[in-house]
């Protein structure tokens, strides 16, 4: 019914005098479990609503409404620039996961799941309290017709978690996202926060110390979040060459490989087209400590170049914008995270980051505010906290030298994921910088 | 009318079925919305247009809200949201009500206003012999509500106003108009103007001076410093709300009010976003906490707070305790004699960034430039700088509150990832030993 609805307003546009018409469709449902300042939330959602983007070589328009796409709909008169749209791709060999049919989350198992982190947090360290919990769980289908010829639809299901927890002066906040709420387990998530919360309460900090690092998945992936300028984007690429000053070429040796693949089986997002109907796939920004190229879209691709599919629209209600899907830190099947911390003789294991990192552009200067462990001899000694971890983006590109296999995703605006990576070279502190 | 059609008297009965205790809190919330968009030069598509429309259904008891939100006014759109918000289905004294709305007034095409006003305002800064490159946004914002509960049907209250982004090499800038004109534009222009003389300037020296703060930096150190830390919700995230009643917040030079029914013409409301009556509430008097920011849900569990400050952006969203408009009642001087007065220190006609622990009590206020006060007078440009402090640290020195109040836009408010647009009228003020940072 959506579709024919799509092609109803595509055909209607075209007749009325604009040749370039695309048509969106989204219809989702969701829900979201809220503890949050002593107030239980249950709320639940339908949307429904498309975008038509429509134009000719001098102008062009943007519409969105809720409900079915309609031909009844008052357009503005375009304007402005003019629109192109692209040419179907080849189709690709996505299969969509078979997951997305389970029920979403109902009001029982969320709380039951609240009260079981809560519950299991106490467990794990006394005194301890839940303070806030936030589960949003959803599902939805999208239609895309375009005059060029492209005809697509496809699924996306979600689940994402919000916890914070709080313990004598400390507090912790962590996010995770599952294809579905029933995959998201308490007592590995209680733990999570119970030690994070510890390794705040009593952690120290050298002033300034070096060494071997070993980064968890959720340090790596905030890291890589933090350099989406220059990986993503038409202007990444000078961006990316000042702060690199060639050290971005040929570093043999590093294992820092930065993947973007909006069609990765298994990952949350994962979907054979991107927002305008280009077929995504598997695209190498960074391989072993070499800059590759940034994300960029089809319009500016270079004849010969592969074209993968990067523009995103979250919702309907979204004008479609370049970004990345599933950016990671490639891993290595072979080895095991225990294997990288083992193999430290001095050093530290960063287990999470407690605040945003900071980029310096001008200098390349990457300062994060991290928590975890000293390490001697492949083991933890001590908690570690109110710590800097400090290095340049060039110096990360080369000094990555082992990448494991626990490769996860964090829900950073796309999905955004690493395995716990060994690095040596960088500094730790106890204040950033200046 | 927006809600033509829509059968009050029917749809408040069935939501009275929904009532199983004395204390149950009911509603339906009925949104049309239309955003108009002017995309900077160079960005297709070339204009950009919005139109929604949904309702949502919302029960309170004790602790708990369940609530349902959908879009769009499907004939059995309120029957099926009151059916799930009662999780089974009520007994039905009478039948669930269709809707039968009529579709929307067609909205007027005249968007000359919106197109207009990036040549205006490279206009007005030719005549101030400035030029460089921007990127201009414009979008005209309308939305109508109507908030119907068991017992009371609330009357449509309809929103209309302008925003405008500002993008420059150095900085982006936003503002809020209740109209588009000629007169709106000539302030916004003299803040580029000084933003774009103070470009490459080094920001001040960090340490302990005397700040004064223009209309707009007052306006948000405001939202930040007082109606955020104001609101039940986030005084709720450490305690009860109710504790921080009769505290002495701010020097007592400062008084703020919150008067939704006082704000610019366009925005100006009778009811909240639950249909509650607004009210002038007196956030500090004399730098005393005298009310609190409250909606239904804190108003019902604490007892003690008057509601009809509930808001949300959208009917998808939880409703919450925020201000609307601000007051902030003037002192006597004016602005060349509070930074005459000042002597020594720095003077931020604006702020572009503001947060607020709600944990901590600790406050962060953003200033894109300023300029030096050297010898009570204006001198040299400076770069961005900051003050972190906590809420009553910095506004007990207050040492002097401007005569002349200006009304405008505060700005975009993004609290809980919702975003509002929110009023202010404010004065001048000067803040004795402020640490600022850069």
């Amino acid at each position: 019914l959506t579709r024919d609805a799509c092609f109803e307003v595509l055909d209607s546009l075209r007749d009325g005098g604009l040749p370039v018409v695309e048509v969106y469709g989204k219809e989702g449902r969701g829900r979201r479990h809220a503890l949050e300042a002593g107030f239980i939330q249950t709320q639940s959602r339908r949307e429904q609503g498309w975008a038509v983007r429509a134009g000719d070589r001098h102008c062009s328009l943007f519409a969105a409404g809720v409900g079915l796409p309609t031909t009844d709909y008052a357009w503005p008169n375009p304007d402005g620039y003019a629109l192109n749209l692209p040419e179907p791709g080849p189709s690709s060999r996505w299969q969509e996961p078979a997951d997305f049919e389970a029920p979403l989350i109902g009001e029982v198992e969320a709380r039951e799941l609240f009260a079981g982190i809560a519950r299991t947090l106490d467990r794990e360290l006394p005194g301890a309290r839940l303070s806030l919990a936030c589960l949003d769980e959803g599902s939805a289908e999208s239609v895309l017709v375009s005059s060029t010829g492209i005809d697509v639809d496809w699924r996306q299901r979600m689940a994402y978690l919000r916890l914070e927890a709080e313990w004598r002066g400390a507090r912790v906040e962590a996010e995770r996202s599952e294809r579905a709420a029933r995959l998201f387990h308490p007592v590995a998530l209680a733990r999570l926060l119970a030690d994070r919360l510890v390794v705040l309460e009593d952690g120290t900090s050298p002033d300034k110390d070096r060494g071997e690092f070993v980064l968890a998945p959720a340090v790596g992936a905030r890291i890589l979040a933090s350099l989406e300028p220059i990986l993503i984007g038409e202007g990444a690429a000078e961006r990316a060459r000042r702060v690199l000053e060639g050290a971005g070429r040929g570093t043999s040796g590093s294992k820092f490989t930065v993947v973007d693949d909006g069609a990765l089986a298994q990952g949350l997002l994962t979907a054979p087209v991107d927002g305008e109907g280009v077929p995504q796939g598997r695209r190498v920004l960074v391989e072993r400590g070499s800059y590759r190229a940034p994300i960029r879209e089809w319009r500016f691709t270079k004849p010969g170049e592969p074209i993968h599919g990067c523009i995103r629209r979250s919702s309907w209600r979204d004008i479609p914008r370049i970004g990345a899907s599933h950016l990671f830190i490639d891993s290595d099947p072979e080895c095991p995270a225990g294997d990288l911390i083992a193999g430290v003789t001095r050093g530290y294991y960063l287990v999470e980051v407690t605040g945003q990192p900071r980029v310096d552009w001008s200098t390349g200067r990457l300062s994060v505010p991290v928590c975890g462990f000293h390490l001697a001899r492949g083991q933890a000694k001590a908690p570690l906290a109110g710590a800097w971890f400090e290095t340049t983006v060039s110096g990360l590109f080369r000094s990555v030298q082992g990448a494991a296999r626990d490769l996860a995703f964090l829900p950073l605006g796309a999905m955004v994921g690493s395995p716990s990576l060994l690095v040596s070279g960088p500094e730790i502190r106890s204040s950033p910088s200046r | 009318m927006p809600f033509t059609g829509l059968d009050t008297a029917a749809a408040s009965r069935a939501l009275s079925l929904l009532v199983e205790h004395s204390g149950d809190v009911v509603d339906a919330f009925f949104e049309r919305s239309e955003l108009i968009e002017v995309p900077a030069e160079g960005e297709p598509p070339g204009i950009r247009c919005w139109r929604e429309s949904g309702l949502a259904v919302r029960l309170l008891r004790d602790r708990e809200i369940w609530a349902v939100s959908c879009d769009g006014f499907a004939r059995d759109a309120l029957r099926d949201a009151i059916r799930r918000v009662a999780r089974s289905y009520p007994r039905t004294a009478f039948p669930l009500p269709d809707l039968d709305l009529k579709a929307g007034s067609r909205v007027d095409e005249d968007l000359g206003a919106l197109v207009r006003l990036p040549s205006q305002l490279a206009t007005s800064l030719r005549v101030r012999r400035v030029a460089f490159p921007m990127r201009v946004k414009t979008r005209r914002h309308r939305r109508q509500i109507q908030v119907i509960g068991p017992r009371v049907v609330a009357p449509v209250e309809e929103e209309s106003y302008y925003s405008v982004v500002v993008e420059t090499q150095w900085q982006s800038f936003g503002d809020l108009f209740g109209n588009v004109t000629p007169i709106h534009v000539e302030p916004l222009a003299d803040r580029l103007v000084e933003a774009f003389r103070a470009r490459e300037a080094p920001p001040p020296t960090e340490g302990v001076t005397t700040l004064v703060l223009g209309h707009h930096a007052a306006a948000v150190l405001l939202h930040e410093g007082v109606a955020h830390a104001l609101e039940a919700d986030t005084l709720a995230a450490t305690g009860p709300p109710e504790a921080a009643l009769g505290i002495e917040l701010a020097s007592s030079l400062v008084s703020v009010v919150d008067d939704p029914g006082a704000a610019p013409d366009g925005v100006k409301r009778q009811t909240d976003d639950e249909g509650m009556p607004v009210v002038r509430r007196w956030l500090l008097r004399d730098g005393v906490v005298e009310q609190i920011l409250a909606d239904r849900s804190y108003s019902e569990r604490c007892g003690r707070f008057e509601p009809g400050a509930g808001r949300r952006s959208d009917r998808h969203q939880r409703l919450g305790p925020r201000s609307t408009y601000l007051e902030m009642l003037p002192g006597r001087d004016n602005l060349e004699s509070l930074i005459q007065g000042a002597g020594e220190g720095l003077y931020a006609p604006e702020a572009d960034r503001g947060l607020l622990d709600p944990r901590t009590g600790f406050f962060l206020v953003s200033f894109p430039y300023g300029r030096r006060i050297r010898r009570g007078v204006l001198a040299e440009p400076v770069g961005r700088f900051l003050i972190r402090a906590r809420v009553a640290d910095l506004l007990s020195r207050v040492i002097a509150v401007g005569g002349e109040s200006a009304a405008g836009g505060a700005g975009w408010c993004a609290k809980g990832g919702q975003r509002l647009p929110v009023w202010a009228s404010t004065a001048p003020l000067v803040i004795e030993a402020a640490e600022v940072e850069v």
